[in-house]
């Protein structure tokens, strides 16, 4: 069997330690974008038909290589690590939810929910890698802020929409306006 | 009334109001608020948390206020006011609205946070640190007793300077030299720059000479001169 496109990507997606983005593996490969996603979706089902320990996590372009969540407890025991427990505060956690259910949103919609400047904790939310800036589509001056790929880790999802209840949160705060 | 006492544990605007509601068990209604309005304005009243409500003090005053105002609506409307009569501000229902969100968002929060610390982390390849054959090319045990050596010749130049920069120089002031200069060139109309630095080799005196001549030539007292890029300066007074 030669080298299909599917090994490829797989070679690749398991030597890169980051994320990767599925525009720039494609321009590498030399293929169609939607190529390159069928094939990823692909490896993903056959992960998860035949029951294998890996499995792909995806936001908006980017992705990565993980392990299914129900492997986290037997890895850390094996490799006897302990992962430090990272605190929350409840107003990080306030942040992060309106991050996660009512974004991209940018600084002020943030503000406006809560009541209370949040530049502090937007800023800590970024330094430990949860949230990414992005410019806004319309206006490239205005910052919006969304979930990151490792925030999806962390939370033990393959993709935003696997949240419980994502879509029916989400919809419900966006009613908000 | 129970629980009036109970301390606030909130510290922002919208927290306290819910903390405030949720104490007596009020759903989120203009009544309720109206209600609650003398309480909050207690709690700004009493200023317990000074310093974290300073800084969000204008908020706390726009929430006081639209609750004010929900509770005179609420009054004027048992003395026969129709609804009608009163203008409705937008801010009337945005306060109830955002109450609801906040609270909405409070809410899915700890659900968040409960997801997000039951370690069901979705793991990847670490990064690991090695040292590549790159490194060790080109190098051998010479080198590292050179380098070895340069650092310690480096910190003894270093702890001599040190020593050095301890003694007292005398400190030249600007104003000084500027009197100095200007008695100088009483006598003789034109001298050459090299010739106002009196100690060969002082960086400070040099520096304090130049800047003098150039307030001097600022204030229209002296002319300077100079043929051409790196010659000598001509330094002469202008005649009045």
């Amino acid at each position: 069997m030669g080298l299909n496109l599917i090994k490829k990507i797989e070679a690749i997606l398991f030597l890169e330690v980051d994320q990767i983005e599925i525009t720039a593996l494609a321009k590498n490969l030399d293929v169609e974008q939607n190529i390159c996603l069928k094939e990823i979706k692909e490896l993903e089902k056959y992960y998860k038909k035949n029951n294998m320990a890996l499995t792909l996590v995806f936001n908006e372009d980017q992705i990565q290589l993980v392990l299914k969540p129900e492997m986290a407890n037997f890895v850390e025991k094996y490799f006897h690590k302990k992962t430090k427990k990272e605190q929350f505060s409840p107003a990080m956690m306030e942040v992060l939810s309106i991050i996660v259910y009512k974004g991209p949103i940018g600084k002020v919609g943030i503000e406006k929910i809560r009541g209370v400047n949040s530049d502090l904790i937007l800023r800590k939310l970024a330094i430990k890698g949860l949230i990414e800036r992005a410019e806004q589509i319309k206006n490239s001056r205005i910052f919006v802020y969304k979930p990151s790929l490792k925030l999806l880790k962390k939370l033990g999802v393959s993709k935003l929409e696997n949240l419980s209840e994502y879509d029916k949160l989400s919809s419900e705060l966006k009613n908000f306006g | 009334m129970k629980n009036k006492n109970k301390k606030i544990k909130e510290t922002d605007p919208l927290g306290v109001l819910l903390e405030l509601l949720e104490n007596q068990q009020l759903e989120i209604t203009d009544f309720s608020l109206a209600e609650i309005a003398d309480e909050y304005l207690d709690y700004l009243n009493k200023f317990e948390n000074q310093d974290k409500m300073i800084e969000n003090i204008s908020e706390f005053l726009w929430v006081a206020s639209r609750l004010v105002l929900i509770k005179s609506k609420i009054i004027l409307n048992k003395f026969g006011f129709q609804k009608n009569d009163l203008s409705t501000e937008e801010g009337e229902s945005e306060l109830k609205n955002r109450l609801i969100e906040y609270k909405r968002i409070k809410e899915i929060s700890l659900e968040l946070k409960r997801v997000l610390e039951s370690k069901k982390e979705l793991l990847s390849k670490k990064k690991s640190i090695h040292a590549t054959e790159e490194c060790l090319t080109n190098f051998n045990i010479k080198d590292l007793k050179n380098v070895f050596q340069k650092i310690i010749r480096d910190y003894e130049l270093e702890r001599k300077n040190i020593y050095q920069k301890k003694e007292v120089q005398d400190v030249i002031k600007i104003k000084d030299k500027i009197k100095e200069i200007s008695e100088v060139l009483l006598k003789i109309k034109k001298i050459k720059f090299s010739q106002l630095v009196s100690i060969k080799n002082n960086k400070l005196e040099l520096v304090v000479s130049f800047l003098s001549i150039l307030e001097l030539f600022k204030k229209g007292l002296i002319d300077i001169k100079q043929q051409t890029c790196f010659e000598e300066l001509e330094v002469a007074s202008i005649e009045e």
